[in-house]
């Protein structure tokens, strides 16, 4: 042995071995993520493409943190105690206009399910069934079902959560996507964007109870306090329907721009349901309806494709979900302008507004 | 030994971090074979041509109510009726959707190298009946003022659908496995139907308004060929085209 050619470890030497090693580490984990200080509510984003949870700071308008979460994260929905985060992930492949199916490959089922994450841990505690190609739901009040659309089958699931199981399923129109819990909390309905159907679901009865005709691709509900009228987006004829929810019949509709170029998709109250906020994907805008007279009262740009919509606690700030521009924008109302944009993942889908962990 | 180090080090940022995202030309292992298609021998090609009828009353016509959308309305002078059976003077079956069903095994035929279109025009599909080869460019096209959403419900193919606006950039696809019919709809405007046939061959065609069809440059050989009509029915038969020879294959229909 040449003693005078042995390696000697020198910390020079340890720091150039590890530099590789860190330099891998853009490969994410399932470790929960590190965080800055609470500093005010957080946004939740789904990032579609990128299959992570983008976790941003509505002070200072940074991103926090990145978790994987799996395949296609798309509808994102607190349980009641704001505890945990739902999650709809998905193995059907992500396709669109400019996507020929045929270059697709098949859907991995083994994929799917409802995400459940942790808040305080800031990581995915654990994946539960949630049917085929789950893509919205809602959450009862009582936090103990998940009521999910599932695309590919035209059903809607009603899970167990405790149990972590599907426990039913009812057959709807075809592609289902929005679910909402009536205000009353006993009925849920489900649109079905090919049908262009809104299926009323009763769970204790345990079956589909009717359905309402409401426009071409609906996607979205949103309900007013009383319960008693519903809005519904109409995605292909650029407009809100309007819904009365007692006579189960479409009453009017309050039109957005031209169909095709205004795309409604999201619908959001405002707290105090005197406004109502519709995010309109390629249209590019939000737009604001008064919800005394249904009449627009304003609109605002706010990037490419917004889709998922939320509203801050005090009901003054709007962040929109922006799809291909991979950022969430900040809507002052007071102005009605975008105040800051904030990078998030790769096809930010939904979006939610949470206390920080240490703000409860 | 640093050298030997240092070495390590430079393989290590070269390969560590790439493996996700080799980008390397060779072959991969189990990789599909590039295909050898079949070349027609032009000196004994055939054909075969035909006619087909319809030996039932003539249906009468169903009209057709656009007003859901004034736009279709106005795009679309007078009465509108339905599309799916339409007959010439002496019932002659127009849009039956005609091919070789059997006969062809072991060739591999390539694709075309053009697309074909589908026009979404005055709230129709054009064509009606539309045959395709797998792996062919099928083009989607809008020509009206009006969002449609196209819709092929295939089963053996990928089902999909998409919506299209006024002045959008056409739609791109292809259907990579045989398939009779691929019903398609638009799911704004419920008139609006289309049939595609997909099939691993050149050999269909969709007869004129006359009833007729032609098969052509066909190689010698014993074939059961097809006919398919959406409302009217199906039927087989045998024909042996010689080399270099020509062959009359009639359809009689009846109602069933």
């Amino acid at each position: 042995m040449n003693g005078g050619r042995m390696l000697k470890i020198t910390p020079a030497l340890l720091l150039l071995l590890a530099f590789p090693l860190a330099g891998c580490k853009s490969t994410k984990t399932n470790q929960p993520a590190e965080t800055q200080a609470p500093s005010g509510p957080r946004l939740y984003v789904t990032n579609e493409v990128s299959g992570d949870l983008s976790v941003l700071d509505t002070k200072n308008f940074t991103n926090l943190a990145t978790i994987p979460l799996g395949k296609r994260p798309r509808g994102i929905h607190p349980s009641p105690d704001h505890k945990f985060l739902y999650v709809a992930l998905s193995g059907t492949p992500i396709g669109g206009p400019d996507v020929d199916e045929s270059t697709l490959p098949p859907p991995d089922r083994s994929a799917d399910g409802i995400g459940v994450f942790d808040v305080q841990a800031n990581k995915l505690a654990k994946i539960i069934p949630g049917g085929a190609d789950p893509e919205n739901f809602d959450v009862s009040a009582d936090g103990k079902y998940i009521f999910v659309s599932n695309e590919d089958t035209s059903a809607v699931s009603q899970i167990d959560i405790a149990a972590g199981k599907v426990i039913r399923s009812f057959p709807v129109g075809a592609e289902p996507e929005g679910v909402k819990i009536a205000p009353d909390n006993k009925l849920v309905y489900i649109t079905s964007e090919e049908t262009g159907q809104l299926f009323i679901l009763d769970p204790a009865q345990g079956k589909i109870i009717g359905s309402i005709k409401v426009g071409h691709r609906p996607r979205s509900i949103a309900f007013m306090p009383d319960g008693k009228t519903a809005y519904v987006n109409a995605e292909n004829d650029g407009d809100v329907v309007i819904v009365d929810t007692v006579k189960r019949k479409m009453t009017g509709t309050i039109q957005l721009g031209t169909p095709g170029q205004i795309k409604p998709m999201a619908l959001l109250l405002s707290p105090d349901a005197s406004r109502l906020y519709v995010s309109t994907g390629r249209g590019q805008k939000v737009f604001t309806i008064d919800t005394a007279s249904n009449k627009v009262l304003d609109s605002v740009a706010v990037g490419k494709r917004p889709w998922g919509i939320a509203l801050s606690h005090d009901g003054r700030t709007l962040y929109t979900a922006n799809g291909p521009s991979n950022d969430v924008s900040v809507v002052d109302l007071a102005t009605n302008s975008v105040t800051h944009r904030i990078k998030a993942g790769t096809g930010p889908w939904g979006i939610v507004v949470l206390d920080a962990p240490g703000d409860h | 030994m640093k050298r030997y180090l240092l070495v390590l080090f430079a393989m290590s940022l070269l390969g560590g971090c790439s493996r996700e995202h080799s980008n390397t030309t060779a072959p991969q292992p189990g990789a599909a074979p590039k295909p050898v298609y079949f070349k027609v021998d032009p000196s004994t090609a055939g054909a075969i041509s035909g006619t087909v009828h319809w030996n039932g009353p003539r249906p009468s016509p169903v009209p057709i109510d656009m007003s859901d959308d004034p736009a279709c309305v106005a795009a679309n002078k007078g009465k509108v009726y339905d599309q799916s059976v339409l007959l010439g003077k002496h019932k002659e079956v127009e849009n039956a959707f005609v091919y070789i069903k059997s006969g062809l095994e072991g060739k591999t035929f390539a694709p075309p190298s053009t697309a074909v279109t589908i026009d979404q025009r005055g709230c129709w599909f054009h064509p009606r009946i539309l045959g395709v080869q797998t792996g062919q460019e099928v083009d989607i096209v809008n020509s009206d003022p009006v969002t449609h959403n196209i819709h092929p419900m295939a089963h053996t193919n990928r089902e999909w659908n998409h919506s299209q606006g006024p002045g959008d950039s056409p739609l791109h696809r292809r259907f990579l496995k045989p398939e009779i019919m691929i019903p398609v709809k638009c799911n704004i405007h419920s008139w609006m139907h289309e049939y595609i046939g997909v099939l691993d061959h050149p050999y269909f065609a969709v007869t004129t308004t006359d009833g007729t069809f032609t098969l052509p440059n066909l190689p010698p050989g014993t074939y059961t060929i097809a006919l398919w009509h959406e409302k009217l029915g199906t039927q087989e038969q045998q024909v042996t085209v010689p080399p270099h020879g020509s062959q009359v294959v009639n359809f009689d229909l009846k109602p069933r």
